[in-house]
């Protein structure tokens, strides 16, 4: 289903993160979407920010409360891009500074794909 | 001008024999190597080699830093192990076993501008294979964003120099096996002039596969099946070396700056000389050229001559063209003391760890010093005729050197020569 890449990175995200996607990317549910997207996170951040990015909100910031820095942005934003089968530019991952940006934009851009009216879109 | 003097207050060393310093001696005293045949050679496709050195206690097989595992069990960040090749997680260790040898902790350095770091590697080739293939399978844009910084030579100084936090010179060198030895020279240089007062000199090569097996195309590799004679320097049954890897850190130190802190002082670099063989990319000049010129420049450099030398630890990889022309020089440089300076190469049991040569051998020869031995040639049964005559010891001396002096050479003809004399 997904690309040997994508797959190696699911089996070492937290358990259930492969199958929220797989769920979301069947019905669409945001609460799938939201397990698979922290799950995502918590494969690329530090283990110390893990309690943080699990107990906290949409307001964290990835720099400072998650200690991501913009080599790490990038392997993160190139597991959203696999497993939604989007592309995202530079301009677009600088936007993206809290978590609930990143959620909100991520959606966006998977629905616009889904309609036929996005850019540079690949399927996963 | 007199230069201040430069000693080594730490020494840490992963290489085929061990991790740590005890089981290395141990191992050297007794003359165990670290070779056994490794599948993944036998099994290349038209290989003729199958003896190796793996690194004891360590597992960097994987892809993934993260599943990496050292012998301290020793845990890294997500942010740190992500630009990490094998080397560089071998040379952090070595990098721990030196600071507490010398009774420093990572905070003693961290952000000192009196401390530097020159560094010695060829890069890591696996890293680089990885990398390129995840290029070519998955577009530009999918590539390991610290591809570069993880592979190419300098990695080490990239990685160690940010995780140490060093704010003194830093710089690494690329003179192929005579790399760490050059690094050595250098970090000597800028302690004597007074530009540093500690030094933490680095080297580190993968020595696995990819690293490694390339070498077979040029027929520089042992082709023995046994791994008991697999590494043969100066044996006129040599056929190559065995290659190998790991990482080693000796800590050098200005005298005075090492003696006000009470470091502990494991010998002093007295001198070092280079010199090319100006003659062919890869095959050293027949007669030894430069390498002759190399020790006669590190003598003089220790202000004194081949007569104070009671030891050298040679380059010979057991390559039938180096080993001779190596020993013609030395044989030129001792005239009549050449029956009674003993030459030998621990190589027979290390096997050659590419860059990392000249520093390993440095602690080698202090480390064996310290233990009170000469180090003998290892499974040197048939002394090559091509030799000229020259003191050549199978078994270990119970006698520890005074002043040795070390070689090292690489491609293109650099050589490097280094004295120096071990503290008790």
């Amino acid at each position: 289903m997904f690309s040997d890449r994508l797959e190696e990175e699911l089996r070492r995200c937290p358990e259930g993160t492969r199958e929220a996607l797989v769920a979301f990317l069947e019905n669409g549910n945001s609460s799938d979407f939201e397990t698979f997207a922290r799950g995502i996170l918590v494969r690329n951040i530090d283990e110390d920010y893990h309690e943080v990015l699990l107990s906290g909100s949409d307001d964290l910031r990835f720099v400072e409360d998650l200690g991501v820095d913009s080599l790490s942005m990038i392997e993160i934003a190139i597991n959203f891009e696999d497993a939604l089968g989007i592309a995202l530019i530079d301009d677009e991952l600088k936007e993206m500074r809290t978590l609930g940006e990143v959620k909100e934009h991520l959606l966006k851009r998977y629905k616009e794909k889904n309609s036929g009216s996005g850019k540079n879109t690949k399927t996963p | 001008m007199k230069g201040k003097r430069v000693v080594v207050t730490g020494i840490g060393l992963v290489c085929p024999l061990g991790y740590n310093s005890e089981t290395i001696v141990k191992k050297l005293k007794r003359q165990e190597h670290g070779f056994s045949i490794l599948p993944e050679y036998a099994d290349f496709k038209t290989s003729n080699v199958c003896v190796g050195a793996r690194i004891p206690g360590f597992s960097t097989e994987s892809r993934h830093p993260e599943d990496w595992t050292n012998p301290a069990g020793r845990k890294f960040r997500k942010e740190v192990l992500r630009g990490l090749s094998p080397h560089v997680y071998y040379a952090l260790y070595a990098m721990e076993e030196a600071l507490c040898s010398s009774g420093l902790v990572r905070e003693t350095i961290a952000e000192d501008e009196s401390t530097g770091l020159f560094t010695a590697s060829g890069g890591s080739v696996s890293s680089l294979y990885n990398n390129l293939q995840q290029m070519y399978r998955d577009g530009v844009r999918r590539t390991n964003p610290l591809g570069v910084a993880s592979s190419v030579t300098g990695t080490l100084s990239y990685n160690l120099g940010a995780y140490y936090k060093i704010t003194g010179s830093s710089c690494g060198f690329a003179s192929a096996c005579a790399s760490s030895a050059h690094a050595l020279g250098f970090a000597f240089d800028t302690i004597a002039m007074g530009r540093q007062k500690r030094i933490l000199v680095v080297s580190g090569e993968d020595g696995d596969l990819n690293a490694v097996l390339p070498f077979a195309g040029m027929h520089a590799l042992s082709t023995a099946t046994n791994p008991d004679e697999a590494s043969l320097p100066f044996d006129q049954r040599r056929k190559g070396f065995v290659g190998s890897g790991g990482a080693v850190t000796i800590i050098l130190e200005e005298e005075e700056a090492a003696s006000q802190r009470g470091a502990p002082v494991f010998g002093e670099i007295l001198g070092w000389g280079q010199a090319s063989d100006g003659y062919n990319p890869v095959i050293p000049h027949p007669e030894g050229r430069g390498v002759l010129r190399s020790m006669q420049v590190a003598l003089a450099s220790a202000k004194g001559s081949s007569d104070d030398i009671d030891y050298i630890n040679a380059h010979a990889t057991g390559t039938p063209v180096g080993d001779v022309a190596e020993g013609k020089a030395i044989a030129e440089l001792l005239g009549e003391r050449s029956a009674v300076v003993p030459v030998s190469s621990t190589k027979a049991l290390t096997g050659h760890p590419l860059s990392m040569a000249g520093a390993m051998e440095v602690v080698l020869s202090l480390q064996a010093a310290r233990a009170g031995f000469t180090p003998g040639t290892a499974n040197l049964e048939q002394i090559d005729p091509k030799l000229p005559s020259l003191y050549l010891p199978r078994e270990n001396l119970a006698k520890a050197p005074r002043r040795i002096l070390s070689n090292s050479s690489g491609f293109g003809g650099a050589n490097v020569s280094l004295v120096v004399e071990p503290h008790s």
